[in-house]
């Protein structure tokens, strides 16, 4: 029987959904949004589970909580702010994606930029301290660099640096010496497709204060659902932070005292302009 | 001899020139298709300029394929939901028909002849039979090929949100306009 050769017409494609959504668990990723698309994710970390059944495995703790709108400009550029209840930090940036991983050939990673600047508005005023505007300001950068290996798994590393104008040993930011205000991280990340709408997901993330030469260490192990419309994201995770600045300055439980938190995040898209 | 000889070459000429006057395969590359989910809140379409098609003529043979990466919704997000979540377009690059004219087309004809034509509709490797209706319509040395029909998406496969969200419709309504181009065989 007569027939056409099957060929395809476009041989070199964008490498698309290496990652879900912009976020992997608390990391950045290299995911862009659309033109047009509204992004919003609501993402939460509970108490530790080590009480068990008293504090209902850190549920009764509450939670922080952070959620974000994020609006597509170009297929590439968006700009984002969100809000986390831990020290009350609003936080505006944007998000660029320069390198595009393809199928044929071109670059074997996708690379973005996401630069964050944020404003705690705690009150301590019960800690006898004043804190001025412009001690509460918080800068992050985060260079996220991704590469979907196969059809299943998809790794991801991010270097990031965050800076603040003041840290304090009082604050969540815990600083003993009471002299950082900057702080070096490397994110790293994977996701394991179980099936189509299912995976596994891992996140690790050593910080580096430069002062005490310490590492501080992230760790969290989770699962993605993908349901159509939403994305949820449900892991245990030792740091109780979900934004890039408090994530590698934030105390981090330790792994081998079980310090692990439930959490989770909703991701949701909506097209608001064809 | 000579006289049979002449008239056996004469012959054959004559075989080949009429079998040529009118070529009898037609196809092209460049067609057009759109894909229509027509869910309670939302219609959208994903179209495709790049509908490759052949038809035989003289056989009845009937082949159409598009390249699925191809198919643009107007929105890049519902582009790649549609080609990596539910099309899986590394895996499964194609959606194709195959199949055979059920009447002779008449190239002599003026105007749109209605066809009808059985075959194998192809998408994620999975073949469901169907028969298609549309027209055919010669103009000068083309012909133009316009036909409509539904899938389920059901039938192929294609794990649909439900639980959450209805916003792919399981029919899809598949429109085709594309002028095929006279062909002479190898």
């Amino acid at each position: 029987m007569a027939q056409l050769q099957r060929e395809r017409v476009v041989e070199n494609r964008p490498v698309e959904l290496i990652f879900p959504t912009p976020k992997h668990i608390n990391l950045n990723t290299t995911e862009p949004l659309a033109a047009g698309e509204l992004y919003y994710s609501i993402m939460h970390a509970f108490g530790t589970v080590e009480n068990g059944i008293t504090d209902f495995w850190g549920l009764d703790s509450g939670a922080n909580i952070r959620f974000s709108l994020e609006y597509g400009i170009t297929d590439r550029f968006s700009v984002f702010a969100g809000r986390s209840s831990m020290d009350k930090v609003y936080d505006i940036g944007f998000r660029y994606l320069y390198l595009q991983q393809m199928t044929g050939s071109g670059s074997p990673v996708s690379a973005s930029i996401v630069l964050t600047g944020g404003l705690m508005t705690d009150d301590y005023s019960f800690l006898n301290q004043s804190y001025s505007f412009s001690e509460r300001n918080q800068l992050s950068v985060a260079l996220p660099f991704s590469r979907k290996m196969n059809d299943r798994f998809s790794l991801l590393a991010v270097p990031m640096v965050a800076a603040f104008s003041r840290t304090n040993p009082f604050l969540r930011i815990k600083d003993p010496l009471d002299t950082e205000e900057v702080f070096a991280g490397l994110g790293l990340g994977s996701r394991y497709k179980l099936n189509n709408r299912t995976s596994i997901t891992i996140q690790y993330v050593p910080s580096y204060r430069f002062e005490t030469e310490k590492t501080n260490q992230n760790i969290a192990i989770g699962m993605d659902f993908e349901t159509g419309g939403h994305v949820f994201q449900i892991f245990f995770t030792t740091s109780r932070a979900l934004n890039d600045a408090y994530l590698l300055a934030g105390a981090n439980g330790r792994i081998d005292d079980y310090a692990f938190r439930f959490g989770f995040n909703i991701n949701r898209s909506f097209v608001v302009r064809e | 001899m000579r006289f049979l000889l002449s008239v056996f070459i004469l012959s054959i000429a004559l075989l080949f020139g009429i079998t040529n006057s009118k070529a009898q395969t037609f196809l092209n590359t460049e067609g057009y298709v759109e894909f229509i989910s027509t869910a309670p809140l939302l219609e959208f379409k994903g179209i495709s300029n790049d509908l490759s098609g052949l038809i035989n003529i003289e056989t009845g043979e009937v082949d159409f394929f598009v390249d699925l990466a191809t198919l643009d919704s107007g929105n890049r997000r519902r582009d790649r939901d549609m080609r990596q979540v539910y099309l899986e377009i590394d895996k499964y690059p194609f959606a194709e028909f195959s199949g055979l004219l059920d009447s002779s087309v008449d190239l002599n004809m003026p105007g749109e002849q209605n066809v009808t034509v059985t075959g194998e509709f192809t998408m994620r490797s999975i073949s469901r039979e169907m028969t298609v209706t549309g027209t055919i319509q010669v103009i000068d040395d083309a012909i133009r090929v316009q036909a409509n029909w539904q899938i389920l998406l059901e039938d192929f496969n294609i794990d649909r949100p439900r639980v959450v969200f209805y916003e792919l419709s399981d029919v899809q309504t598949i429109n085709i306009d594309i002028t095929l181009l006279p062909h002479e065989e190898d």
